[in-house]
């Protein structure tokens, strides 16, 4: 496991840097800015994927009682949250260079930030509530409802309405439309940041859990 | 000429925004949690 770090940090993170920045074949209409769809997407994903596992957690929250599921949700939304404003910072720059304006209201761009918004309220529901047990049935019924809201915000919606966005990464006739070099590049990108993710994940959540340790460490202390 | 130039500059911020996004929050959790065990071990 140990060195899975030095290959990701010393090999597939340069080769990476390589394939997005240098080797890439330029699309036409996007010119220089191709490089960012390698960058952009990926993030996006990870946006998804880490409200999917905090809904996950929550599920086993309200299932199991159990404190650390609910404790690994809060990590794993916080990591979507930072997920989700990369994706629409990265997004508005690109959308700068491509359509003229930092911010068209494109269902996409609409999307994310009603995502964002909704992922804001789970936080602030979290800090609102003292007593444990109730905020962290709460966070979980809410981050469960939240979740519900990603497949219509992120697949369905801008498949719905007109959209600047290109067609979906896989589109309505169920193909991917792009050249070889720039598909496998993708998905070297892809298999990238999923598994810088794998390590931010394994901090986020095993750092909330010896806050909460310390915290009841000094509680204990103070009973005494 | 000026609107490459341009372009090639957002190109490069928002490669070095995402960067800067993930892998310092990811040092930031790196530097919290050694420190945090560190307190926790103390505490303990």
């Amino acid at each position: 496991m140990k060195y899975l770090k030095y290959i990701f940090i010393f090999i597939v993170l340069p080769i990476q840097i390589y394939l997005a920045i240098w080797y890439t074949p330029v699309v036409k209409g996007l010119g220089e800015s191709t490089r960012v769809f390698y960058y952009h997407v990926p993030v996006a994903w990870l946006a998804v994927l880490s409200f999917l596992i905090s809904a996950i957690y929550s599920a086993q929250f309200l299932r199991k009682r159990d404190f650390k599921a609910d404790l690994k949700a809060e990590a794993n939304a916080r990591l979507g949250l930072l997920f989700s404003v990369l994706a629409t910072v990265s997004g508005s720059l690109w959308a700068k260079i491509t359509w003229g304006d930092l911010w068209n209201w494109d269902p996409r761009e609409t999307s994310i930030l009603i995502l964002l918004i909704i992922y804001l309220a789970y936080f602030t529901l979290r800090s609102s509530v003292e007593d444990e047990d109730r905020k962290a049935t709460l966070s979980a019924v809410y981050s469960l409802a939240a979740f519900a809201t990603v497949p219509l915000l992120i697949f369905v919606i801008p498949r719905v309405y007109e959209s600047l966005h290109p067609d979906p990464i896989l589109n309505e006739r169920g193909k991917v439309e792009m050249s070889s070099t720039i598909r496998w590049i993708f998905l070297f990108s892809m298999i990238t940041f999923t598994w810088l993710f794998v390590y931010l994940k394994k901090y986020q959540e095993e750092l909330m859990l010896l806050k909460n340790r310390k915290r009841n460490l000094i509680l204990e202390k103070l009973k005494k | 000429m000026e609107e490459a130039y341009n372009n090639l500059v957002y190109v490069t911020s928002i490669i070095i925004a995402i960067c800067l996004g993930v892998f310092g929050y990811g040092f930031y959790l790196f530097r919290e949690l050694r420190k945090i065990k560190s307190e926790v071990s103390r505490e303990g």
